[in-house]
């Protein structure tokens, strides 16, 4: 009688462990669905036109892709326009030779490098390469250090 | 005959007869679901309007017409960056009513992030967390949070460029929280940028999981008021009047009905008797009052102010300067110093004190009166903390133009 019972207890603590396990197995599915696998954000490689488009000490803003591309005497690079405060949108200023954030002020300059204000981080500056077509390829998933410059 | 029907189904629906007895007055609480959040009885002290100014019943008042006019506005509004703006655009111009309806909502939000501030100060200055309603307090705070998680999330539907850069530089800031931070962004975000996938989210938060959640929380608010022994005030006057003890047993606290015939004493003996009213009429009365003057007026403002609608969404030129909702804007004003400072260190230690308080404040004394003078120094404290608030967001709102630099509006 006494095994019996012991019996049936033990088959209720496995049959309620196995039912827990059901159900926790449920709440990280539903935990991991919430984190999506593919995003339809724009790619983060692409082409932005031969060298001889860009004139030296003129940078361009390339407002679809987020990023500034400079040519200076010893080549080209490109720097995102995300301020790396919160997110918004930086303006580059001609006379002053630096970027300016709208939302909270923050200044960094021609190398994105933080002069003034509250971003923690010199703005992403991204690889470029030459791909084979002669074409400029940045590639924002590379993010170099700010003294990087293709030389062409 | 057909008189004898009517009162037929009359008595189906209602159990009891018409409240101008004290057994009815009690019944017409007691047997109604919704009026039944009520006990049959209720202090004086109570109800009196400035204990309370009705903050808390006019926060949940609130909550039931951003409930409707939302489920209105769900009928035309569509969660895709593509459709959201437009579907702005025709609830201002096309549907009748459409931008009556989204100024209702809009601005019942705003009041709603208003009276749940102003519910917590006056419970704060009342003292009226303190034991046995400690936790309710905690409710209370959740309650508070979720308020703004309802209007945050909301703030992004219009998608017009006050609400992208509103959300961007919000969700930015939830990236800097340590070591969870970029994770808990991607998810709010559903990607790495404010695009389809943040509308969506935001839309299923703002208009079933948060509004599940605070329902939910409400209840828990408003039972534990009633197991708390209802809406807080000073400790019931003790009489002095000499009785003859029965025995030496404590008396029992709490009477449901008569159930048998025991001796001993009930818990109001030696207490002032006429202390209570009955809810029906008078608090019921004063809550239909109350509710119809805060509907008047907030169709009177939503008839005379309009919600704002800049132009569609653009995610390649910030607005300068780009401000979150007013509510946020005393966190980025500290966030113009420090994204940590005000994004994360702030607001945790403030979160965190506020949860803790009715546990670390002892202090039993100066329950159910305003600023009393036996707990100056936690007043003191708390007062600093609101008027630093309401300072920086009123710096942020008003003295903050280009780049973020320093502008007197005047």
């Amino acid at each position: 009688m006494i095994k019996n019972k012991s019996r049936r207890e033990f088959f209720s603590i496995i049959g309620f462990i196995g039912l827990a396990c059901g159900i926790a197995g449920y709440i990280y599915s539903a935990l991991r669905f919430i984190f999506p696998n593919i995003l339809y954000e724009p790619p983060t490689s692409f082409r932005i036109g031969k060298p001889e488009q860009y004139k030296i000490n003129s940078p361009v803003f390339i407002r679809e892709r987020h990023i500034f591309v400079f040519y200076d005497l010893q080549g080209i690079y490109s720097i995102s326009s995300i301020c790396t405060h919160l997110g918004c949108s930086v303006n580059w200023k001609h006379g002053k030779e630096s970027f300016e954030c709208p939302c909270h002020g923050s200044i960094f300059d021609k190398d994105g490098r933080v002069k003034k204000g509250a971003a923690p981080r010199p703005l992403e500056r991204y690889a470029v390469e030459l791909a084979a077509d002669g074409n400029l390829i940045v590639n924002t998933g590379a993010r170099v250090d700010p003294t990087y410059r293709l030389k062409v | 005959m057909k008189k004898n029907i009517f009162a037929r189904i009359w008595r189906s629906v209602f159990r009891h007869g018409i409240p101008d007895t004290d057994m009815n007055r009690s019944l017409v609480v007691t047997s109604n679901i919704f009026l039944h959040l009520h006990p049959v009885k209720v202090r004086k002290h109570g109800i009196k309007f400035w204990y309370t100014m009705g903050f808390g019943g006019t926060s949940f008042l609130l909550f039931i017409i951003l409930v409707v006019t939302g489920a209105l506005l769900m009928l035309y509004y569509t969660p895709v960056p593509s459709e959201a703006y437009r579907s702005m655009k025709d609830l201002n111009y096309v549907v009748s009513f459409g931008e009556f309806q989204r100024n209702l909502h809009r601005w019942a939000a705003h009041g709603m992030v208003i009276t749940v501030f102003l519910h917590a100060c006056r419970v704060f200055y009342t003292a009226a967390y303190k034991p046995p309603r400690e936790f309710n307090w905690v409710i209370g705070v959740f309650l508070l949070l979720i308020t703004l998680g309802l209007s945050f999330t909301g703030y992004l539907l219009p998608w017009d460029q006050l609400s992208f850069w509103a959300i961007t530089v919000g969700t930015n800031i939830v990236g800097y929280a340590p070591f969870i931070g970029e994770k808990l962004k991607f998810l709010l975000l559903g990607g790495n940028t404010v695009g389809e996938g943040a509308l969506l989210r935001f839309y299923v938060l703002h208009c079933f999981a948060l509004p599940l959640l605070i329902s939910i929380f409400m209840a828990i608010h408003f039972w534990r008021i009633r197991k708390d022994g209802g809406i807080s005030g000073p400790p019931v006057e003790v009489k002095e009047v000499e009785t003859e003890l029965h025995s030496e047993k404590p008396a029992p606290e709490k009477t449901y009905g008569l159930m048998a015939l025991v001796d001993g004493e009930s818990f109001m003996v030696k207490k002032e008797p006429e202390d209570t009213v009955f809810t029906w009429p008078h608090l019921v009365l004063r809550e239909l009052l109350w509710a119809m003057l805060v509907i008047n007026i907030l169709v009177l403002i939503s008839l005379y102010f309009s919600a704002p609608l800049e132009e569609m969404a653009n995610p390649y030129k910030t607005p300068n300067p780009a401000k979150a909702p007013w509510y946020f804007l005393g966190l980025q004003e500290l966030v113009h110093y420090s994204a940590f400072l005000g994004g994360i260190l702030v607001p945790t230690l403030a979160i965190t004190a506020l949860i803790i308080l009715p546990y670390i404040d002892r202090n039993p004394r100066g329950e159910g009166v305003w600023f009393s003078r036996e707990r100056q120094w936690i007043q003191i404290v708390f007062t600093v903390c609101v008027v630093a608030l309401i300072v920086l967001t009123i710096i942020g709102v008003f003295f903050r133009g280009a780049n973020w630099s320093f502008v007197v509006p005047w």
